[in-house]
């Protein structure tokens, strides 16, 4: 499978009658956009923000962030299973706009669950330098929803993370306007001619080189359109990554983008033929409080990269209650077959006593870390805040001076592999 | 530039007073090295000096009320730079003693104080946050490189000279975390440790997982048919209500409630509240996490003799390790009290 | 809570989900319970059964408690 992704960088974006992009300069037309979002009747309304760095602005209730792409040539589409039929990507040439995000901005709605729900993005001042999205140009798609699809205003979740069908319909639907809005940009350049081309190949290697399989641990997200756990995992070629087969946001603090920019596979592919040979990746998810779902998920994620003859595996780990243990028990199993893993990792420690793991395997001797989930960051008043008026998880003044963990920062907390903050441990 | 001015503390066998029957000596204090002292010394090298060895039996130094005060007065006339207290590799009460006398003599005389333990040393799990402490091996076969780990963090420290990890400087992790931005993303020092790895070069991981001390197991019961169990849980079951505001996380208290007359825990009477798991499943039927029903029926059937009258509760969701064994400590007073010979532990 | 009792001469059957947890904590006994949500019972089964379930995962916990253990051992 060979993917091209040419790449137009975005230097500035404006508002004007017609979307397209121009030396660097992407121009939005907003009307267009609305109309876009509004022909889903979840929503009554959709403000288009567009917010660039260095701006005195806080965005709260943020959720996904998705890049503006869309496949000029090959089989199927971006965002398959939303925008584009549900058939396998990967191949040809996609268009990406570099430098630009669709960011989801929505209050929580009756029934969706808000633990760990906050996401604030701050465009200056000292909690900009956590989320990379601090940096992007972003077109913040604020929604209003359809206060018919919500009778009672409070309702009991039936499933405790996702919250009631009315709740997980609504998030659908906000998923989807970012990912049409964003089809929707990149397709202006259909075309045009990118300013630089990368190609994604994984090319036959020399015999010596080690094989390595990326080990993903999702959680609960769209793979080609279908809300569905992986029990038994799945395989991947990192290119449907790129195209956007795995899109959606969720307390692992992962957004659509930093798929479709994979750091972690962008990484292997890097090294892929210098100093090793990246043979795939496995996505693995269940959710699992019984300890034979934990067995069964780690073993067949193990399992997978065992069949891709992986000698060794990098491990998107999810640090979480009861993750923590399925992404272990996974590292256990790979070391068991003789699979040598490294693992990206996010400290949960609350004080000293509390070595930050929720579950170690003494297998887990290669850790790279991003990072505290509760080390507290103060940020400071700010001039403007999008996103409504109150923040998810605290009666605070969403304006005023805010004191908050990592994790309440837009992506701070993702082991997607992009970020470089970390933590060292004395 | 003065010689720095080091202070060593001993216990009663260390010191060569004797072994478990002088454990009950009171503090007192000796001029220049006792001892080990001569190695510690010999590790400091010539720009410190040991002016005095304090020395005290590990019983007195743990049970007297104001030993350690005592201990530390004695340190203290010496007016030192440093102390340095053991090692007392796996030795329980000397670690204790020696932690505690550290942490006081950093927080009342504000002098840099290090001693070392083996892991498995309960001081090590008390004091570790709160002093550093050198990784020692398990016995006195590890003195000498037990006294070197010792002397370098302590002249480290002195110097405020920034220490490095754990794994590098030997000492146990005292849990404090710097943050900061990396050179490289995570995703590249990911693939280059992984590399490393899979070709057999050195690596190191930015974060060690922990690594917990051993326990000697307790003996079985011997005759159950004829013994007293009682059920504790740290699922955080509790009546209805929450009558004593058990919290649903870090919890800072354990609490009792009788059972005796009970046969079964009845959802109308009893939930969990324990914040890190769903508690749906064990709130429509209590027993799921704390089995009474079983028991009972067991204990008609003879399996045991007697069910301790009363469930005792707690969250175990995140409780520091410290938390947790100063809880252990409470209850077995109680257990043994009540002559209970053996616990049925439940967690999530 | 469990090795600081049985470091103190108290015999403890730790009933778990997380017996691998467990395990490398170093808790001595350990008796492995079905869920996170249940560990001593089973919500999908008929009450029968899962009394009869409930009762096995107690009876572990009893024999863990007479059996002598050098180091941390599951008991299924």
């Amino acid at each position: 499978m060979r993917l091209e992704v040419g790449t137009f960088q975005i230097r500035a974006i404006e508002f004007g009658a017609r979307t397209g992009v121009a030396g660097g300069t992407l121009v939005v037309d907003k009307d267009e956009v609305r109309r876009l979002v509004l022909g889903d009747s979840h929503f009554a309304d959709v403000q288009v923000h567009l917010v660039r760095p260095g701006e005195n602005v806080r965005i709260i209730n943020a959720k996904d962030a998705v890049e503006p792409r869309w496949k000029v040539s090959g089989p199927g589409g971006v965002f398959p299973g939303f925008v584009s039929a549900p058939t396998t990507v990967g191949e040809g040439r996609t268009h990406r706009l570099g430098g630009v995000a669709v960011l989801e901005v929505a209050e929580p709605v009756p029934g969706e669950q808000t633990h760990f729900r906050e996401q604030i993005l701050d465009m200056s001042g000292p909690g900009a330098e956590f989320s990379p999205f601090a940096q992007t140009l972003n077109v913040a798609l604020e929604f209003t929803p359809n206060p018919s699809l919500f009778p009672s205003a409070s309702v009991d979740a039936k499933d405790v993370l996702g919250g009631t069908n009315e709740a997980e319909d609504y998030n659908r639907a906000t998923t989807l306007a970012c990912l049409k809005v964003a089809a929707y940009l990149a397709r202006a350049t259909a075309d045009q001619t990118p300013d630089h081309v990368e190609t994604f190949e994984l090319t036959p290697c020399a015999p010596v080189l080690p094989r390595v399989a990326c080990l993903y641990h999702t959680q609960a997200n769209y793979l080609y359109g279908m809300k569905i756990a992986l029990p038994f995992g799945t395989l991947v070629h990192p290119n449907e990554l790129f195209d956007g087969a795995l899109v959606g946001w969720r307390q692992a603090y992962r957004s659509t983008y930093w798929d479709q920019n994979n750091q972690a596979m962008r990484e292997l592919y890097q090294a892929h033929g210098k100093s090793v040979n990246f043979v795939g990746c496995v996505l693995f998810y269940d959710l699992t409080p019984e300890r034979e779902q934990k067995e069964r998920v780690s073993s067949a994620a193990a399992k997978l990269a065992r069949l891709l003859g992986a000698q060794g595996a990098l491990l998107l780990g999810i640090n979480g209650s009861n993750y923590a243990i399925d992404t272990m028990l996974a590292i256990q199993q790979c070391e068991k077959l003789g699979i040598k893993t490294t693992l990206i990792y996010l400290d949960v420690g609350y004080g000293p006593d509390d070595p930050g793991f929720v579950h170690a395997a003494p297998e887990a001797d290669a850790i790279v870390c991003i990072g505290s989930r509760d080390r507290k960051i103060t940020l400071p008043p700010t001039a403007k805040v999008i996103g409504g008026q109150r923040l998810a998880s605290s009666a605070a003044d969403p304006r005023g001076e805010l004191t908050v963990n990592q994790r309440d920062i837009h992506t701070a907390c993702s082991t997607q592999g992009f970020t470089r903050q970390t933590t060292r441990f004395f | 530039m003065s010689t720095i001015r080091v202070v060593h503390y001993l216990n009663q066998f260390f010191s060569g007073i004797g072994a478990e029957e002088h454990a009950g000596l009171g503090p007192a204090k000796k001029l220049g090295v006792v001892g080990p002292g001569m190695a510690l010394q010999q590790a400091l090298g010539e720009g410190a000096q040991i002016v005095a060895t304090v020395y005290c039996g590990d019983n007195y130094a743990n049970e007297q009320a104001n030993a350690i005060d005592a201990i530390l007065a004695l340190v203290s006339e010496e007016r030192p730079d440093i102390l340095i207290a053991g090692p007392a590799f796996a030795s329980g009460r000397y670690g204790l003693a020696c932690g505690e006398l550290c942490v006081r003599a950093q927080d009342r005389l504000g002098i840099v104080a290090v001693t070392g333990m083996h892991p498995d040393n309960p001081g090590v799990d008390l004091y570790r946050t709160k002093v550093h402490i050198a990784r020692t091996r398990e016995s006195a076969a590890g003195m000498s490189d037990a006294m070197k780990v010792m002397a370098q963090l302590a002249l480290k420290l002195y110097a405020r000279v920034p220490l490095g990890t754990p794994q590098e400087e030997r000492y146990m992790p005292t849990g404090r975390r710097v943050h900061f931005v990396a050179e490289q993303s995570a995703a590249l020092r990911a693939v280059d440790m992984l590399v490393k790895k899979m070709s057999g070069q050195p690596y190191a991981t930015e974060w060690p997982v922990p690594s917990y001390s051993q326990v000697e197991p307790a003996p079985p019961v011997q005759d159950l048919t004829h013994a007293k169990i009682a059920l504790v849980t740290t699922g955080g079951v509790v009546p209805r209500g929450n009558p004593d505001r058990l919290e649903a996380a870090y919890a800072s208290k354990w609490l009792k409630y009788p059972i005796g007359e009970l046969n079964d825990l009845k959802p109308s009477d009893w939930q969990s509240i324990h914040g890190g798991f769903d508690t749906t499943n064990v709130n429509a039927d209590p027993n799921r996490m704390a089995p009474l029903d079983a028991l009972r029926e067991l204990e008609r059937e003879g399996a045991f003799q007697d069910l301790a009258d009363e469930l005792y509760t707690t969250t175990g969701n995140t409780a520091a390790i410290p938390t947790a064994r100063r809880f252990a400590q409470e209850m077995l007073k109680e257990l043994r009290a009540n002559d209970v010979q053996g616990v049925i532990l439940t967690s999530a | 809570m469990a090795k600081e009792l049985e470091a103190a001469g108290m015999p403890v059957a730790y009933v778990t989900t997380l017996d691998g947890l467990a395990r490398s904590v170093g808790a001595p006994r350990i008796v492995r319970g079905k869920a996170i949500t249940n560990v001593a019972g089973d919500p999908n089964l008929r009450p029968s059964d899962e009394k009869a379930l409930r009762k096995e995962i107690v009876n572990k916990a009893l024999r863990a408690l007479t059996t002598p253990v050098k180091e941390s051992t599951a008991f299924d």
